[in-house]
């Protein structure tokens, strides 16, 4: 598929490179980041399954998950209902989601070289969830003559949809920054702030156009939500996310030799252009999809990946898997919040992401303030 | 003491009429559903309801599983229900599905605006829930009032054009165009939307209301408290510079009065044709 030099860049190999931006890479052995990750993930796992309408004890959840039995037969509402069709879709999905967005946002931090870049504020996943949104409102008032089951929100058509619109306002990004030849781009956080407010304002013209159902499809897209979760949408998602894992491993090699600059990269033997296009074409693959299911959340390509950073630094290799699993912990902790925090009612999981997300941005600015040269 | 025993007994007694109607635990997932509910006499059989269940003030004290859209398949399992009914605005659909598989029964009504689909609805609701007598009741009611009001509306001269505004909060304003519950209920009160150039709802626009030339603005009374009262209604761009504006005639009407097509739509009707032409039924 792609051809590497048989030299491959490792991370170390960085740290002589132009912009060292984190050149303090605080080392900490990737098993045990993984572990500890893994932990967490079982640990969320089995609070998820326990919490909700009715407490159930691990016990209780051990049994549906290993016999697939209840405990008790004479159950109003059986454990395995609760465990397969109300809380194990949710607790996979958010999982699934957090897995994508975290991945996508080291891909696109990888490819702009700039590490406060994320899919959700550069204008990626509005881009898909105005793709997204356009076609919830013309697929019903246009394509009149289309089957039903290929219209609005049910259709496969729809995920096509916004992972195009993430692919175009990626794309556009990368042809804008491109001129500024690397580094940290301004010119690209600007771009991405326009294409925000572009975005925001399409998005405004189309809930003039839409109906009353229509209408509140599209303030789903605005806020994001774990309630949606189905079987269906998980092997969905799943398999998207598969088929990127597979390009891991070139992925890693290519966005490490890209860190080194693109000339560096281009005399090291590796096809920058191919690289570039690849990156762009799977991070907004993870974030169409995502983004078409569940709505738009931000925040989550940024935190993961930076806070994995720190403990990691900054080779590909063992970030982007461990973003992978970061992410899904993050998200499948705040859908456990958002479902039991004003319970019975529910709070879009959007919010939350981004009440964590916002503040942690905010720090990442200043300590990148306060490191000498981030912002020249 | 032998008073208190023969009032514990009293206070078992209405217990063991409902136990034979095998203990209903409703929820219901919508304001008009819930009104039918308590208005069938059937209130103390609902656990919980969503956050547009405002009438009457028993519902609003009730556990709220959240807004009719926006639900969550565990809060409403929460409550134990037997039997939960809303409207085709409940969901997300995946949610409703949820219920379902976990075994709950799920009725979902349709929720087209007009007398008809009201009336089907309480019908519906009042044999499901064993409260057939009550429903033929309040159905025979609304239709008198309807038919008493639609003989008056088919003998007007004039009818004034109506400018329905809806607001909350600090949102922006919005007026109605055709096929929404305030056109069928301004129709049905004897006035012609001003509006009638659009479906659903747009936000407001100086030009469109000028244009519009509304002899009277038409609002939800929650919507007249946002604004503010009266004077908050002719701050709205370009209400001022219309008839109803020059006359200051605005009429307020309860919420759920008024969109809900429940059990007071006989009672909305009446109301709206009385604020619109005040003289015909003064002449009564």
């Amino acid at each position: 598929m792609i051809v590497s030099s048989p030299e491959t860049s490792s991370p170390e190999m960085k740290s002589t490179g132009e912009e060292k931006k984190k050149k303090k890479g605080r080392k900490v052995p990737p098993i045990l980041v993984y572990v500890v990750l893994a932990i967490g993930l079982f640990g969320i796992g089995i609070l998820s399954l326990k919490f909700g309408s009715i407490q159930l004890s691990t016990e209780e959840i051990l049994k549906v998950l290993i016999l697939g039995q209840d405990s008790l037969s004479e159950l109003e509402i059986p454990h395995s209902i609760l465990v397969w069709n109300l809380r194990m879709p949710r607790l996979v999905l958010s999982m699934l989601v957090g897995a994508c967005l975290a991945s996508a946002g080291v891909c696109i931090q990888g490819l702009f070289r700039n590490p406060l870049v994320e899919p959700g504020f550069i204008g990626v996943s509005p881009g898909a969830a105005l793709a997204a949104s356009t076609w919830i409102v013309f697929s019903e008032k246009i394509l009149t003559f289309f089957p039903a089951e290929l219209k609005g929100k049910e259709s496969f058509l729809l995920q096509l949809f916004a992972f195009g619109g993430a692919l175009s306002v990626s794309f556009f990004l990368h042809l804008v920054s491109k001129r500024e030849g690397g580094g940290f781009s301004l010119v690209l956080v600007l771009a991405g702030i326009a294409v925000n407010a572009t975005v925001v304002s399409l998005l405004g013209f189309l809930s003039y156009l839409a109906d009353d159902s229509q209408l509140r499809n599209l303030t789903f897209w605005s806020l994001g939500s774990m309630a949606v979760a189905s079987w269906h949408k998980i092997y969905l998602l799943g398999s998207v996310l598969l088929i990127v894992t597979l390009f891991f491993p070139v992925l890693a090699r290519g966005l490490d030799a890209l860190a080194l600059g693109e000339a560096e990269a281009f005399h090291t033997g590796f096809k920058v252009r191919r690289i570039r296009n690849l990156t762009i074409v799977l991070a907004s693959l993870l974030v169409g999809v995502s983004i078409s299911i569940c709505g738009n959340i931000a925040f989550v390509g940024l935190i993961v990946p930076h806070i994995l950073r720190m403990v990691l630094g900054p080779g590909h290799k063992t970030l982007l898997p461990a973003s992978l699993f970061g992410g899904a912990l993050l998200l499948s902790v705040a859908d456990l919040a958002a479902r039991t925090v004003a319970f019975p009612s529910e709070l879009p999981i959007g919010i939350i992401a981004a009440g964590i997300g916002g503040p942690f941005f905010l720090f990442l600015i200043l300590q990148a303030k306060r490191r000498e040269g981030e912002f020249r | 003491m032998k008073k208190i025993i023969i009032l514990a007994l009293l206070l078992c007694l209405p217990a063991s009429i409902f136990a034979e109607t095998k203990d209903l635990r409703i929820v219901t997932l919508n304001g008009t559903v819930s009104e039918i509910v308590f208005a069938l006499g059937k209130g103390k059989l609902v656990v919980g309801n969503d956050t547009s269940s405002l009438y009457p003030p028993e519902a609003l004290a009730l556990p709220k599983v959240g807004y009719q859209r926006a639900l969550s398949a565990e809060g409403i399992l929460s409550l134990k229900p037997s039997l939960v009914l809303g409207l085709e605005y409940a969901g997300p659909p995946e949610v409703i599905e949820q219920l379902k598989s976990a075994g709950l029964k799920v009725i979902i009504y349709p929720g087209l605006p007009g007398v008809e689909p009201a009336l089907n609805n309480i019908l519906a609701i009042g044999k499901e829930i064993g409260a057939e007598k009550e429903a033929q009741k309040i159905v025979q009611d609304i239709r008198k009032k309807h038919s008493k009001i639609a003989e008056k509306v088919s003998k007007l001269k004039s009818k004034p054009k109506v400018l329905f505004v809806y607001h909350r909060g600090t949102s922006l304003a919005q007026v109605s165009g055709t096929e929404t519950p305030a056109d069928e209920m301004i129709r049905l009160g004897g006035g012609i939307n001003a509006v009638d150039g659009f479906k659903g709802f747009k936000p407001i626009t100086p030009e469109a209301v000028i244009a519009a030339q509304p002899d009277i603005i038409l609002i939800p009374s929650r919507g007249l408290e946002s604004l503010g009262g009266k004077d908050g209604v002719f701050s709205l761009p370009g209400v001022k510079d219309t008839p109803a504006g020059k006359k200051s005639r605005v009429v307020a009407i309860d919420d759920l009065v008024l969109l809900g097509f429940g059990p007071r739509l006989g009672q909305g009707i009446e109301e709206l044709f009385e604020s619109f032409h005040p003289k015909t039924s003064e002449k009564k």
